[in-house]
């Protein structure tokens, strides 16, 4: 069923994300996760999505996490601020936040994987995609059709937390 | 003569393009010249040497007459001169047969050295030489694997030497 | 897949690899000669005939040297530094085509390791990763001329990646997809019958735009400040000897070798003719079979990659002979307020002129 390059890469994501929480230096923390994305990319890249992979590479290996590495280095973070408590209710809430995630996320995909028979938006086989003309049209159909709502709204949110954070700094600055 | 190049900025360097092609232009010339034209002012050391010119003080040698007797009476002139204190002379007689010229020299050093090491190349040792035994030739490769070997005794300095004679 | 198939791709790895390998030597030579020919000097002359073995000697020098670590730099990121670097440009060349195909026996084999219908983002996706050996390298040192440097490349390497994605994007507007071989098929047209429909041609701005930002993702001079030396002594490799420091060296001129054949490949007709040889290779056309003409065009088009590539590679060291260092100031106000104003001005006007006139 699963290939055994997307397992592999599977438990290659899975260990990484693990070091990204565990690690006790917020540069190997971050550089975890930068190679947790880029194995993402790759699984991406194994199951045939390869603009999925090229955007997951692009975007987040290479230029937020750049920024997040970039922040982490300036700063200079001591060891003393990431001791894991794990009875602090901080710990437990995350907890409780990456449990009801993986359980919206578990019950979307069965939810999807159910209907498979009949056609659902947003769900494609390989071969749709490709009868479509590739992975690029695929998307920016779906992004500039189905989902251009949310799409300009999202672009909005985006303007919104530049300005904010422009105001933001320049404030501390005068 | 230092040629004076004057430049007046015009509007187009502000764009900064320009100028960039300008100066492409410059390294490439220079590019060509020296690739294909051999106009690169490199001397290739050990093979090719670069002549210096007549005044250049190099390395000591004591003139010598015909016979090869050294022209230096020990009068401790340069020695006295010496503003870096490299010269020693001890001074002896010269025997008889050693003056087959007619012109009398008495003295003769039993030993001359030069601490190259301490030398100065001022020349001054040169200047206050009376009979032109003392002279700095244009050689300037004294380089030495040790210490002693740049100490110059009688016999290196009665070398024959091209230069100044 | 076929052990033909597995044979192909081997082969073509082995051409791709080989050629990083042996351009690098070529291009250390050619870097010093080169600046030497331009400051009418004469350049390393003395090992071998040219000087040619000199690279050699340097490489023999740094991996016969001692593998030093410093006392406080976390071991495992400052080894793994030089890694990242030598392989992120290598495995990004995988996707640039370098020729169109060859037909052995009944086979077609693409002169092209990866033929992906997205090979620009996979070619990007990999020169993104280029950010972090640096980052790492400076970090992992724990040294402050590192880390300034670090710092300095990562934004600088960030700010012209914009500049370069619009410059892009726009050219991907005119070419209307992402697959690098379709951009060459698109180039290989003629435009009003005698210049060859190449991008530069059809976008100079965007080639001007992409040409700046590629300059300063490769680090290379008038954007070196991550390796400033007469500010931070040599920057994020400061702390790198031996056979480490020579990753770095190689994986500068590979990089630079992988922007080369980017830039070539959208504003330059990639591995399409040069102007000139389809009219020489158009004698044989006759006197050999169709597969055997078609194996000869593809010949003569990884040569013209390769002559392409050359050009580009002597631009860059022509320049770097040229210009003088920018201040860091300077370089954040040309990104940031003339080319990406600039860049956004012109995808717009590309956009416009596409929709009203079509491709």
């Amino acid at each position: 069923m699963v290939e055994p390059v997307v397992l592999i890469l599977a438990i290659v994501v899975a260990l990484l994300a693990a070091l990204t929480v565990f690690s006790r230096s917020p540069i190997s923390s971050a550089f975890s996760l930068v190679m947790m994305m880029v194995a993402l990319a790759g699984i991406y890249g194994v199951s045939g999505a390869h603009f999925i992979a090229a955007l997951q590479a692009i975007v987040y290996a290479g230029a937020i996490m750049v920024l997040f590495v970039f922040s982490i280095m300036l700063l200079n973070m001591n060891d003393e601020h990431n001791e894991i408590r794990f009875r602090s209710w901080k710990t437990v809430l995350a907890c409780l936040g990456a449990a009801s995630v993986l359980a919206g996320l578990s019950y979307a995909f069965i939810q999807w994987s159910s209907e498979a028979n009949g056609p659902t938006p947003g769900i494609m086989t390989l071969e749709q995609i490709r009868s479509i003309g590739g992975n690029v049209v695929a998307v920016s159909g779906a992004m500039f059709s189905q989902a251009y709502v949310q799409f300009e709204f999202i672009s909005l949110l985006l303007l919104v937390a530049i300005a904010s954070a422009l105001v933001l700094a320049k404030r501390k600055v005068d | 003569m230092t040629k004076i190049v004057t430049y007046k900025e015009g509007r187009l360097d502000k764009y900064y393009i320009p100028a960039l092609l300008v100066g492409l232009k410059v390294t490439l010339k220079q590019f060509y010249k020296t690739l294909f034209l051999g106009q690169a002012t490199t001397i290739n050391y050990p093979e090719e040497k670069r002549e210096y010119s007549q005044r250049f003080r190099g390395e000591h040698f004591i003139s010598v007459d015909p016979t090869k007797t050294e022209n230096c009476t020990a009068c401790y002139l340069c020695q006295t001169v010496c503003p870096a204190d490299c010269i020693t002379i001890v001074a002896g007689e010269r025997p008889e047969e050693e003056n087959p010229f007619g012109v009398k020299k008495e003295k003769r050093p039993v030993s001359f050295d030069i601490d190259a090491l301490r030398c100065c190349f001022c020349g001054f040792c040169e200047e206050a030489c009376p009979k032109d035994a003392i002279k700095l030739s244009r050689n300037y490769e004294m380089a030495t694997l040790d210490r002693e070997t740049a100490i110059y005794d009688l016999d290196h300095l009665k070398r024959e030497v091209k230069g100044r004679g | 897949m076929t052990l033909f198939d597995y044979i192909a791709v081997a082969a073509k790895i082995l051409f791709i690899v080989g050629l990083a390998f042996s351009t690098v030597p070529i291009m250390v030579w050619f870097e010093r000669r080169g600046a030497a020919w331009m400051q009418a000097r004469v350049g390393p002359n003395r090992v071998g005939i040219f000087g040619l073995m000199q690279p050699v000697a340097d490489v023999l020098k740094l991996l016969s040297k001692e593998m030093f670590i410093p006392a406080a730099a976390s071991k495992f990121y400052y080894n793994l530094a030089p890694a990242i670097s030598a392989i992120a440009p290598v495995a990004a060349m995988a996707a640039i085509p370098f020729g169109s195909y060859l037909i052995i026996g009944d086979h077609k084999v693409n002169l092209q390791i990866a033929s992906l219908d997205i090979g620009i983002l996979a070619v990007l996706a990999f020169a993104g990763l280029e950010v972090y050996p640096i980052m790492l390298a400076g970090w992992a040192s724990n040294n402050k001329y590192s880390m300034l440097g670090a710092l300095r490349g990562s934004s600088q390497m960030i700010s012209y990646e914009i500049a370069l994605g619009l410059a892009l994007v726009s050219m991907l507007l005119v070419y209307g997809t992402l697959d690098l071989n379709a951009m060459v098929v698109y180039q290989d047209q003629s435009l009003l019958g005698f210049i060859p429909r190449w991008g530069v041609f059809l976008n100079p701005l965007a080639a001007l735009i992409f040409m700046i930002s590629i300059f300063a993702e490769t680090n290379r001079l008038p954007f070196d400040l991550p390796e400033g030396e007469s500010e931070l002594v040599a920057g994020y490799h400061l702390e790198y000897g031996a056979s480490k420091f020579a990753l770095f060296f190689f994986a500068e001129y590979v990089a630079m070798l992988m922007a080369s054949g980017l830039f070539i490949t959208i504003f330059f007709g990639g591995y399409g003719l040069i102007p000139g040889m389809g009219w020489v290779l158009s004698f044989f056309q006759t006197s050999l079979s169709p597969d055997m003409f078609q194996n000869l065009t593809a010949i003569a088009q990884i040569a013209a990659f390769v002559f392409k590539v050359g050009c580009m590679m002597f631009f860059f060291v022509w320049v770097r002979w040229t210009m003088p260092r920018f201040r860091y100031d300077q370089l954040m106000h040309l990104g940031w307020k003339i080319l990406f104003p600039i860049a956004l001005v012109n995808l717009l006007a590309v956009a416009l002129i596409i929709a009203w006139i079509g491709v």
